[in-house]
């Protein structure tokens, strides 16, 4: 019993990281009608930098987030007017998608430039390791993860149901092109969309580097299983996207408890694409978008 | 079909490329002609290149098959390398294990990648736009996968190793020029197999199905079995070219049907421009010469390659070609 | 006087909107049956249930006689009814006469395999589809257009180009949804010309249409739709002088 619940907690802290991934690319997603497939590349962008300002400045753990955070709330804000607002004044969506897929070659790329092909990691934020609760061992910094996703989620839900510019940006997400005529500065919100979901990567990021090691090839799995999560839970719904992060990493932790981590990943992704042919508006979607 | 046939007699002057100009037939009947005297003659100009030639054939045969499920019918496929691995798995599994020639396990699973690819399309070609998208896109994960984690059968993370090369009876491809003269043939018959259906009552249907399905449907058009035959004709494609690839390299291996070869295909395709032949062979021939362009470009090469897909799809709808063309066409006024 | 299409007590309701209630009409081989309306009558609706693209929850379709109600929009050419939309939708990529040979898509047979082998039964298809193309271009008298790829023409040329391409399919019933709108009256005379001529070929038409003086010029029975209900079914001169007609439609938009 414990065993499980373990292997179900180490699931949801992975699943934490896709959900932030969803969260960015559905939020993007509800402005611009753009997949920005390469959001997941921006976690693992986020966290080699995390590491080399930790090298550089020893920060503490919530400074460097909050440094983090505004870094890449820049990054994905130059992203949006230097590649995404020209290609999708030019491109349909199908097009849109590819250069996004352009985008995430481009950042593996760079990272491999600057970084090199080695696996980098970083020390736990808290001394302590890890606490014992009946048996379950939770490593520290999965209390940090979680708090990112729920400080996240909290902010995200504050924006846009308690401020003005959160009303902008609902009527933005029902229909951009309408929202355009009625005098929104489109542009503007999506600006700001891009910058929040840059912001959530590099706190995703940040957060999980202690973890685990990443390097510039991890970017497709990060970016494929951020975009699996979002259409799963349903593109442009925010609880969607959390739910199906945390369904995808609980069902690849279960599943490589099982059998291999690469059974594993088949099993968990034939299981969401066979969800998503049953009910292919996603978890929490509208199906009319899907298809005819 | 009365209908259809009392008027034939009116114009006897066309030709079977209907719809296209005089002018531009003779024009293209030229290029064509040049083109293939020069991929004759490379095997005695620049022997050197050989073996990068057969790779660029094997990519070109996926990218041509693609093209006809992306670029005519418009609907994206991530997942080719799916049936990559299947020609090129189940290719050599056939060949190393069961000691199948390897023409005959190149049919077979030509044969069986058609039947999974019906079976998918079922299913999978309901879904539109990115949820299309995403479900290949799922299935080239699992493809990479599967080749790791099936290793009793995939010979795992290494791969299968010892592939024979191409051949039936007493002949084998076992030279580089060989090889080259194998593809070249298939290539050839490919790209006049798609040339001919997309200039034809096919071509016009998936160019409606691309553009205004409802519409194209309304002029008796079956979408969901044109949109499953292309994706068949894609697959089957891919499938050749997967076991050419493993009796080439004389093995297989993950990476080789991984998810960077999945969306480097359709990389290849946008980058070279779709629906044309020149097109995808300049793309798949630039997206394969730049890592071999030298040690230092090697470095910078997913980054050079990524910056400049996103310009090229960005800036020229049509890829590096329809630029060319353009030009060309502007220059000529 | 025999009926090619009979509408059949056909209701359709969208969420709280009853878009269409227990309407009925033929429509006489040959002859041009308009179908007008103020907006939200419930034109658009009765032509989607007529094309496939809708399923009424009640009532039927027939076609020569022949139930089409649960028929695939697809399998409608084939058995005689095709149609044209609101703002034309032609393959822009694709030259004018490549789209029209689209129209007769459903006439030939060649399939994937016959048409990528090139063998001769699909070239000699492709012939006729070509001349046939070419001769619906003479009948519609835009030739000099045949080579122009068909996203580089105004909308009123699209439109016509529209109408050859289901001539080209030669069916017995055209749908024209709303084939005026957006043209300018020199335009529009020209669509009434083609129409009449279209009608001199034996095809019969119905024809959703907002302007009235067309209508009234090219049609032989006019169905009016109020807010789902049919309030009058007659020839034109007697709808024109229908007082409810007046009162719902013609009085308020087109004096």
């Amino acid at each position: 019993m414990v065993d499980v619940v373990q292997t179900i907690v180490s699931g949801l802290i992975v699943g934490c990281v896709y959900a932030l991934i969803a969260l960015g690319m559905s939020l993007i997603f509800s402005m611009s009608r753009v997949i920005n497939l390469a959001q997941g590349a921006f976690v693992v962008f986020a966290a080699l930098a995390a590491v080399s300002v930790q090298k550089a400045a020893h920060l503490n753990p919530v400074l460097l987030m909050v440094v983090m955070a505004v870094i890449f709330a820049v990054v994905l804000a130059v992203v949006d007017v230097v590649v995404i607002r020209p290609g999708s004044k030019r491109a349909g969506r199908e097009r849109m998608l590819l250069i996004t897929v352009g985008l995430l070659q481009a950042i593996g790329g760079l990272l491999l430039v600057v970084w090199g092909n080695l696996p980098y990691t970083m020390a736990s934020f808290s001394n302590k390791q890890s606490v014992t609760w009946g048996g379950v061992k939770l490593a520290t910094q999965y209390f940090w993860i979680v708090g990112v996703l729920l400080i996240s989620v909290a902010a995200l839900w504050f924006l846009l149901q308690r401020t003005g510019l959160g009303l902008t940006m609902r009527a933005t997400a029902q229909d951009p092109a309408a929202a355009s005529l009625m005098g929104v500065n489109v542009d503007g919100v999506r600006l700001v969309a891009f910058s929040l979901a840059g912001a959530m990567a590099a706190l995703a990021g940040t957060a999980i580097i202690p973890l685990t090691f990443l390097q510039y090839d991890t970017v497709v799995p990060y970016a494929v299983n951020g975009f699996i999560a979002a259409v799963i839970g349903g593109l442009g719904s925010s609880s969607g996207a959390v739910a199906g992060g945390l369904l995808l990493g609980v069902l690849e932790g279960v599943f490589s408890r099982y059998t291999a981590s690469s059974t594993a990943e088949v099993l968990a992704i034939g299981l969401l694409i066979l969800l998503l042919l049953v009910r292919p508006a996603g978890l929490r979607g509208k199906m009319s978008e899907v298809r005819r | 079909m009365t209908l259809l046939h009392q008027q034939e007699s009116e114009s006897p002057e066309i030709d079977a490329h209907a719809g296209t100009s005089a002018v531009a037939t003779r024009g293209r009947r030229v290029g064509l002609a040049l083109l293939g005297l020069l991929l004759v003659a490379v095997p005695y100009l620049v022997p050197g290149w050989l073996s990068f030639l057969v790779v660029v054939g094997i990519f070109f045969l996926v990218v041509l098959g693609l093209d006809l499920f992306l670029g005519h019918t418009g609907q994206v496929s991530l997942g080719q390398t799916l049936f990559m691995a299947l020609g090129g798995y189940g290719g050599g599994i056939l060949s190393l294990r069961l000691g199948v020639p390897t023409v005959v396990a190149l049919v077979v699973m030509a044969v069986l990648s058609a039947a999974v690819a019906f079976l998918l399309g079922r299913s999978f070609l309901r879904l539109r736009g990115y949820y299309l998208a995403l479900a290949t896109l799922g299935l080239a994960v699992i493809t990479e996968n599967l080749a790791t984690g099936l290793g009793s059968l995939t010979g795992g993370p290494s791969g299968l190793v010892g592939v024979p090369n191409i051949g039936f009876g007493s002949f084998a491809a076992t030279t580089d020029a060989a090889n080259y003269w194998v593809i070249l043939i298939l290539c050839a018959v490919g790209a006049w197999f798609v040339s001919g259906l997309v200039r034809s009552r096919t071509g016009r249907a998936l160019a409606a199905i691309a553009s205004d399905q409802p519409a194209a449907s309304m002029l008796g058009v079956d979408a969901a079995r044109y949109k499953t035959y292309a994706f068949v004709l894609a697959a089957v494609f891919a499938s050749v070219a997967g076991t050419l690839y493993a009796c080439y390299s004389r093995f297989i291996s993950p990476e080789m049907v991984g998810v960077l070869v999945a969306f480097d295909l359709v990389v290849m395709l946008a980058l070279g421009g779709s629906r044309s032949i020149v097109g995808p062979l300049l793309g798949v021939f630039l997206l394969r010469w730049l890592p071999e362009a030298g040690q230092h470009v090697a470095l910078y090469e997913p980054l050079i390659a990524g910056v400049v897909l996103i310009v090229v799809i960005t800036y020229l709808p049509d890829g590096i070609w329809g630029g060319i063309k353009g030009v060309v066409r502007r220059v000529g006024r | 006087m025999t009926v090619l299409m009979k509408v059949t007590g056909v209701s359709r309701r969208f969420g709280g909107l009853q878009a269409l209630n227990d309407v009925s009409f033929d429509v006489a081989e040959g002859a041009v049956r308009a179908i007008i309306g103020p907006n939200g009558a419930g034109k658009t609706t009765m032509l989607d249930i007529v094309t496939g693209f809708t399923r009424p929850d009640a009532g039927e379709v027939a076609l020569a006689g022949q139930n089409i109600t649960r028929a695939n929009p697809h399998e409608l050419p084939k058995q005689g009814l095709m149609r044209t939309f609101q703002s034309a939708r032609l393959v822009p990529r694709l030259t004018v006469r490549q789209n029209i040979m689209l129209g007769s898509h459903h006439l030939a047979r060649a399939g994937f395999w016959a048409t990528g082998l090139r063998l001769p039964s699909a070239r000699r298809e492709e012939k006729a589809m070509h001349s046939r193309a070419d001769a619906v271009l003479r009948f519609l008298e835009l030739g000099r257009f045949a080579d122009s790829k068909a996203a580089d023409l105004p909308a009123g040329t699209q439109r016509l180009i529209e109408v050859g391409r289901v001539l080209a399919g030669s069916p017995r019933l055209m749908l024209l949804d709303e084939p005026a709108a957006g043209l300018d009256d020199t335009e529009t005379l020209e669509l009434a010309d083609v129409l009449r001529a279209v009608k001199a070929t034996d095809i019969t038409m119905v024809l959703i249409e907002h302007n009235v003086n067309l209508v009234m010029s090219v049609s032989d029975r006019v169905l009016v739709l109020d807010a789902g209900q049919k309030i009058a079914d007659d020839v034109p001169d007697a709808v024109q002088k229908n007082p409810k007609v007046i009162a719902a439609y013609l009085g308020e938009v087109n004096p």
